[in-house]
């Protein structure tokens, strides 16, 4: 991967020692930051272990990979943080854009301000991660995402350059996982004693077969043979990510995608959450599954992007149907609108809130937009002729589309879409639309 | 004479002391014009080239040692690091030259081309630590920590007589720097030091296994020359950087030679705290250790250590838990106010079956806690479940009783069994079986292999309008026969591949205005085929009959001969349904489809194919089959009709006449395979094991020779060793398949006409390697859905003959068995009880956790005979064919407390294995016998006297006692 990305951090993340109480400094970076906002929040934390131990386990999960070699390993990627509206989320993806965390201090787990809202890269180094496991419960922390004009003076004046690839694979995966969480169901609740039962079950080693979450009485276990109402994990060695913070939790939610594409496991501490999301299987990230594919074939207005990105601050509720009203627009075409704004990088979902909220990734919109191959290669066929409708009814299209070597026979019927190409006939729509069904689709609506 | 002449001379003649002495007296832009020259040169002199002479083949390059060293300073003068780079391999570099050139002359980017050459895995021989720091204090480098700490740890050793290696840690007082900065990186960046050490431990000639660098820190430390607390503090703190579990432990046995004293101790609780973090059980061990001396100091951090207690709780070492529960029980003692949450936490442990553990844990509350504490009480209770029965005495103050709780939850909870058949959909219109067709090279489900030819047979007439939408599978199909076989197609993918080729090739012949994408699809295959397959090579695209694996499995031969019957019927434009495509998931034909497909036979007068009629008869649901039995007899005549009402009714006797005689065999097979009839035997030449898959089986020890290494000799050496393994009996050389020239003279020669049915004859392992059969192994288990034992005899006598899986294929091939198994419901016989009781027994989680997964269903259905899986494992364990800790594992994790029912199949279950354990008590028993005496006490059951008995040789073992005594109190009471 030629192109990289830089994180200029103008010091380095630490965790300061102090006769009265530790300092948490976040050190921030963004390359899209509209202004000059030098402290996202300050103030204290009201559960400084739980967070702290919170933030290693993020750490570790953006440490994680489960396909990668170790040199792809040793250039880590930071996670971001999302700051306002009452809440601070710390987001990170692993390596392989396989698992995906996020820690929420919820308004009751900080007692602080936010001078300014916004999204920004934060630097996570070994000595501050090192550091924050030696919080304890009783301390006084005080968080800082970003530098006040006082923690300056107290700083280490020391620049932090890293050079890692450009992390398409994480940024999509980011953009993508968003959907997949809006679509996910409470599948399961358990107290502490039962996950701790649960994850004592976890199968040693690296199982290559799919594992099923499943529940015998009161004590649920983890089978490779599925049952009932069973959830279905794929690699589930990755589960083990999850395992320092369990006995502190005092319940586990585990959610999982309608089609099993997905579980998202949900630990809760109070007022802090921390939520983990597994892709399909350990060597299939978040990145490929296309989920947000459908929602791109209609365009959005450049307005409404502008508008959102103009009106919208961080962590604020995002209202599909206020919005359409606002500006105007047909209800019929809101729908893909969450999908489009998730896939560009505007939305994050909160799972116990059940809505989407604002949040604008540190990273420029012109290397989000370009991280949709399958949508490119769509208007790429289109643009060359190789699509033909052969047949159109109220309820039927049939269409060809080359392929290589070959054309391909597509049939839309009602919602049911058909592709004989190998990537349709493998995951049978699982992975999302194939781009002979989304040229089919893109060429109806134009 | 110009420089280049110059220098040249010098290079030819080998003129090495002139060659510095002569870029020395050059201005820089003089030499920098002698760079293109140079690089011709080195091009010339370095470069390896191919040399053929009198028919042999070596390289060589033209400079001579001398000549290429001196290229390569020269380089080293003129050069930019990326020239340099090109042409100069770092080990080519001599420190006196580079020494004498860095007098007068320093390259801009050598700095940072040593430290990068400090990072590779290797450290080139000239980069020794002392020339690092003498540059360095010349200000010509800025070492890196990742350079200093490759290039240290050699710094304590030196050769002495005999190459023998002689610790001195005199070397490290030579430069002031290295016990004032370097050494610390030790701690702070991943190194080798561990490594080095370890290796290096005989040095001195010293007997005795000792770390030289460990000894030498301390005594430098004792004398006040490094840094002790500092040392104390980093060492521990590298535990907490994410290092690897050799580097982590090497610093914490640092910790522990020091000696730390309780005031030390003291005043590093942070860096103890992050040690507690530490993935790596020995660090937070020590940890624990250094906590539990100074926990009862008033300084002792007693909150931090109560908050770090449950992840430490929760740590699947129990050293850890063990360690952890004695500190918390030495704070309790000191702090009367911290009991009640320390006893809450202590709870955690009975989430770990050991009886140890649980009781330590027990002991604790019993100890500390108050019985009135609600707190305590809700823990207590909350832990009950995984509670051991002898603990839950212990705590009796502490549960109390509470009338909407269920006591006996494990009553109430019935495993539930699904018996409900799933219809497989049949593609009903000419799209849908285009979009089957091009995803039945998938293996999306085991059904598309027979669903596509039955689709295509129906839809025949129709194909012709469709055709062209067939490219896309076309495509996928050649391409298959063209790659052949890989990891993740089956061979029955390429079987249906090559079926689909061939029935397109009749597409084409018939329709070519129809075809014409079809067949210039196929051309341009068959002339890349032509183009890239060597004259060697059988085609590759070739005709279905001719299909065969590489070894000839004829595992294969019925999935085979349904297909050629297939094409035959396209050819022949027969409409008529193949009798064996099933109806129901994963592989059922139900009885009434079968029925009503007969006599459509019959009606046309029409035969069934043999293969086609066994195979539909294999798969005939028989769970209800009986209510069709009305059915069968008002719609089927003859030798047919009475053959599957035999089926059909469990309790019905064969009616002749027997003309059909492997039909017969195989559908009593099918039926009842423990009880055919001896008038359907005597129809067969078949053994009838064969037909039921009771195979005998036993134990061998087989001789290996494994390469160690032999620490006296140093070097490694063949051992010879022992191990067992299982072999199942299929008197291979007695039973002759009727495809060998034996097997085909006693056919000939027999005194009565003997008919054997092809699927079971077929069903042999020929190639042990068979990397495909893992994909295939659910398919090949669906021919046969009602009697799947002879198959899994094959499983087991060739994939489970050891104790562990020699490949991947094995593997592959028993967890597909397992899974396939999880979905039918067959009646476990006793090659389902040797599958299930090996696979308990495997060193896989995955199989065991299938295994146990059968042995619950097997349990719940009642179709699984707990005395016989016990006296399997028992025999295995007998002679210790895998450790018990396996077992006991799984009997722990997965088979315990399910539901009451399970509970009493596993105490049979127990009591067959203990009594066939040997005198002398095996691994793990201990274990084994904790389990025996929870499920004996869980059911409220008596001790067999038998098995009370078996026990009294173990008395003697005192680390039994404790449960053995409990075992013959329950007995008592």
């Amino acid at each position: 991967m030629s192109e990289t990305i830089t994180y200029k951090y103008s010091y380095p993340s630490s965790l300061v020692r102090d006769v009265s109480d530790d300092q948490l400094f976040l050190a921030k970076y963004s390359e899209v930051q509209k202004k000059d906002a030098p402290c996202f929040f300050w103030g204290r934390l009201k559960d400084p272990y739980i967070t702290a131990r919170c933030l290693i386990g993020l750490s570790n999960v953006v440490q994680s990979s489960f396909n990668l070699s170790p040199f792809q390993l040793a250039l880590l990627r930071d996670p971001i943080v999302t700051a306002g509206n009452e809440k601070i989320r710390f987001e990170g993806f692993s390596h392989c854009a396989g698992v995906y965390a996020r820690v929420d201090i919820l308004p009751g787990g900080h007692d602080g301000e936010f001078p300014a809202n916004g999204t920004t890269n934060v630097d996570f180094n070994q000595p501050m991660i090192s550091a924050l496991g030696s919080i304890n419960r009783n301390e006084n922390v005080v968080l800082s995402v970003g530098r006040t004009e006082v923690a300056i003076a107290k700083a280490d004046t020391r620049i932090v350059e890293r050079k890692v690839p450009l992390p398409t694979k994480w940024i999509k995966g980011l953009t993508t996982v968003q959907l997949f969480l809006a679509e996910a169901e409470k599948a399961f609740s358990f107290n502490r004693v039962q996950a701790l039962q649960l994850f004592q079950s976890l199968p040693n080693g690296k199982p290559k077969a799919d594992y099923y979450l499943i529940t015998r009485g009161a004590k649920p276990s983890f089978s490779p043979v599925k049952s009932g109402s069973a959830i279905c994990i794929g690699g589930i060695h990755r589960l083990r990510l999850l395992e320092p913070l369990i006995p502190h939790a005092d319940e586990l939610r585990v959610f999982a995608h309608p089609q099993m594409q997905s579980t998202t496991w949900q630990l809760y501490f109070g007022n802090v959450r921390f939520c983990l999301s597994l892709s399909r299987d350990f060597w299939r990230g978040f990145s490929g599954e296309g989920a947000a594919l459908e929602s791109l074939i209609e365009d959005v207005p450049d307005t409404w992007i502008d508008s959102i990105d103009k009106y919208g601050y961080a962590n604020q509720e995002f209202n599909p149907t206020l919005l359409a009203i606002e500006e105007g627009v047909d209800m019929k075409k809101i729908q893909n609108v969450t999908g489009r704004l998730s896939a560009m990088g505007l939305l994050g979902y909160d799972l116990d809130e059940n809505h989407f909220f604002y949040r604008r990734l540190p990273f420029k919109l012109g290397r989000i937009m370009s991280l949709n191959p399958r949508a490119k290669a769509a208007e790429q066929l289109i643009l060359e002729g190789k699509v033909d409708i052969i047949q159109r009814s109220d309820n039927r299209v049939e269409a060809r589309v080359e392929g290589s070597g070959v054309r391909h026979v597509v049939i839309l019927q009602g919602d049911h879409e058909q592709c004989t190409c190998m990537w349709f006939s493998q995951y049978q729509g699982e992975r999302g639309l194939c781009k002979h069904i989304l040229a089919v689709k893109k060429k109806l609506i134009s | 004479m110009s420089h280049e002449q110059a220098f040249l001379q010098i290079l030819k003649n080998e003129r090495e002391q002139e060659m510095i002495p002569f870029f020395k007296g050059l201005p820089e832009e003089e030499r920098a014009k002698l760079v293109p020259f140079l690089v011709d040169l080195c091009r010339d002199y370095l470069e390896y080239k191919e040399n053929r002479s009198f028919g042999s083949l070596t390289f060589n390059r033209k400079a001579t040692d001398k000549q290429a060293s001196m290229l390569v300073h020269a380089a080293f003068i003129c050069f930019n690091r990326k020239q340099f780079e090109k042409v100069v391999l770092v080990w080519m570099l001599d420190t006196k030259k580079v020494d004498e050139i860095l007098e007068w002359y320093c390259p801009k980017w050598f700095g940072d081309y040593i430290n990068r050459e400090g990072e590779a895995a290797f450290l080139p021989t000239f980069l020794t630590y002392e020339w690092v720091v003498k540059i360095s204090d010349r200000g010509l480098i800025h070492p890196t920590r990742e350079l200093i700490v490759k290039a240290l740890p050699q710094l304590l050793f030196e050769t002495g007589k005999d190459r023998q290696w002689v610790a001195r840690p005199s070397n490290l007082l030579k430069y002031p720097v290295t016990l004032r900065d370097h050494i610390w990186y030790f701690f702070e960046v991943e190194n080798n030091l561990h490594n080095t050490d370890r290796f290096l431990h005989d040095a001195n000639g010293t007997k005795k296994e000792q770390s030289h660098w460990m000894q030498a820190l301390k005594q430098y430390s004792d004398e006040g020359r490094i840094d002790r607390s500092r040392l104390l503090k980093e060492s521990m703190l590298a535990s907490g950087r994410n290092f690897n579990k050799l580097q982590s432990g090497w610093a914490t046995s640092l910790f522990s030679l020091l000696e730390p004293r309780k005031d030390e101790l003291l005043s590093m609780q942070d860096a103890l705290f992050s040690a507690l973090n530490c993935p790596h059980s020995k660090p937070v061990n020590t940890a624990l250790q250094a906590f539990k001396q100074i926990a009862d100091d008033p300084q002792c951090n007693v909150d931090g250590l109560i908050e770090a207690a449950p992840v430490l709780m929760s740590s699947e070492t129990k050293a850890i838990v063990k360690a952890t529960l004695s500190l918390l029980d030495k704070i309790a003692k000191k702090h009367p106010g911290k009991r009640e949450a320390i006893c809450v936490i202590a709870c955690q442990a009975f989430l770990i079956s050991d009886d140890e553990v649980q009781t330590r844990a027990a002991k604790l509350i019993q100890k500390h806690g108050d019985e009135n504490s609600a707190a305590i009480a809700e823990a207590v209770a909350s832990y009950r479940e995984p509670m051991l029965v002898s603990v839950k005495k212990l705590l009796s103050p502490f549960i109390k009783e509470d009338a909407n709780r269920n006591t006996r939850a494990l009553e109430l909870v019935p495993v539930e069994i699904s018996q409900q058949r799933v219809h497989i959909p049949f593609p009903d219109s000419p799209d849908e079986l285009v979009f089957l067709a091009s995803q039945a090279f998938d293996n999306n489900q085991p059904y598309h292999l027979d669903l596509l030819p039955a689709a295509l047979i129906r839809m025949n007439e129709r194909v012709p309008e469709i055709a062209d939408k067939f490219t896309p599978a076309l495509q996928r199909a050649l391409k298959l026969c063209l790659e052949g076989f890989t990891t993740t197609t089956g061979h029955l993918d390429h079987l249906l591949a090559v079926f689909f080729v061939d029935y397109c090739k009749l597409l084409i012949k018939r329709n070519p205005e129809q075809t014409t994408a079809l067949s210039a699809l196929q051309s341009e295959f068959l002339k890349k085929e032509g183009e890239t397959r060597p004259a060697w090579m059988q085609p590759r695209i070739h005709s279905l009959v001719s299909w065969a694996t590489s070894s000839r499995d004829p595992i294969y031969k019925a999935h085979k001969e349904l297909l050629l019957l297939a094409l035959t019927r396209l050819e022949k434009n027969e409409t008529l349904p193949l009798l064996s495509t099933p109806t129901h998931e994963p592989a059922y034909v139900a009885p009434d489809v079968l029925i009503n497909r007969l006599k459509l036979y019959q009606e046309k007068n029409h035969e069934p194919d043999t293969t086609d009629f066994h195979v539909a008869i294999s798969r005939c649901d028989l769970s209800e089959s009986k209510k069709f039995l009305d059915l069968a007899r008002s719609s089927l005549q003859g030798e047919i009709g009475n053959l599957v009402q035999f089926l059909m009714d469990r309790d019905g006797r064969p009616q002749p006449p027997f003309s059909l005689h492997a039909t017969w065999v195989l559908t009593a097979a099918t039926k009842d395979r423990d009880h055919i009839p001896g008038e359907i035997m005597n129809l067969t030449s078949m053994p009838i094991n064969y037909l039921n898959g009771k195979f005998s089986w036993h134990h061998e020890m087989e001789t290996y020779t494994v390469g160690e290494y032999d620490q006296k000799r140093r070097k490694y050496v063949q051992v010879k060793k022992q191990r067992p393994i299982l072999i199942v009996d299929f008197n291979e050389k007695s039973y002759q398949p009727r495809d060998s020239i034996r097997g085909f003279l006693s056919r000939m020669f027999a005194a009565k006409k003997q008919s054997r049915p092809g699927i079971y004859e077929s069903i042999v392992f020929r190639n042990q390697y068979n990397i495909a059969a893992g994909r295939d192994m659910a398919r090949l288990i669906c021919l046969m859905p009602n009697n799947v034992e002879p198959m899994l005899a094959q499983v087991v006598g060739k994939c489970l003959k050891y104790n562990t899986f020699m490949g991947t294929t094995d593997l592959a091939i028993v967890t597909a068995t397992l899974e396939a198994m999880v979905h039918l419901d067959a009646d476990y016989g006793e090659m389902s009880h040797l599958l299930i009781g090996m696979s308990m027994l495997s060193a896989d989680k995955t199989v065991q956790s299938f295994a146990g997964e059968l042995w619950i269903k097997g349990v719940s259905s009642e179709t699984l005979n707990a005395h016989r899986l016990g006296e399997i494992i028992g025999v295995n364990q007998a002679i210790e064919f895998a450790p018990l800790k396996r077992l006991t594992d799984l009997l722990g994790s997965n088979l315990m407390n399910v539901s009451a029912k399970h509970n009493l199949a596993l105490e049979v279950l127990l009591n067959e294995i203990i009594v066939r354990l040997p005198a002398k008590p095996v691994t793990n028993l201990r274990k084994l016998l904790e389990i025996y005496l929870e499920v004996i006490s869980a059911n409220g059951s008596s001790v067999p006297p038998a098995v009370l008995s078996h026990m009294r040789s173990w008395h003697s073992s005192g680390s039994l006692a404790k449960v053995l005594g409990s075992i013959g109190e329950l007995h008592v009471q």
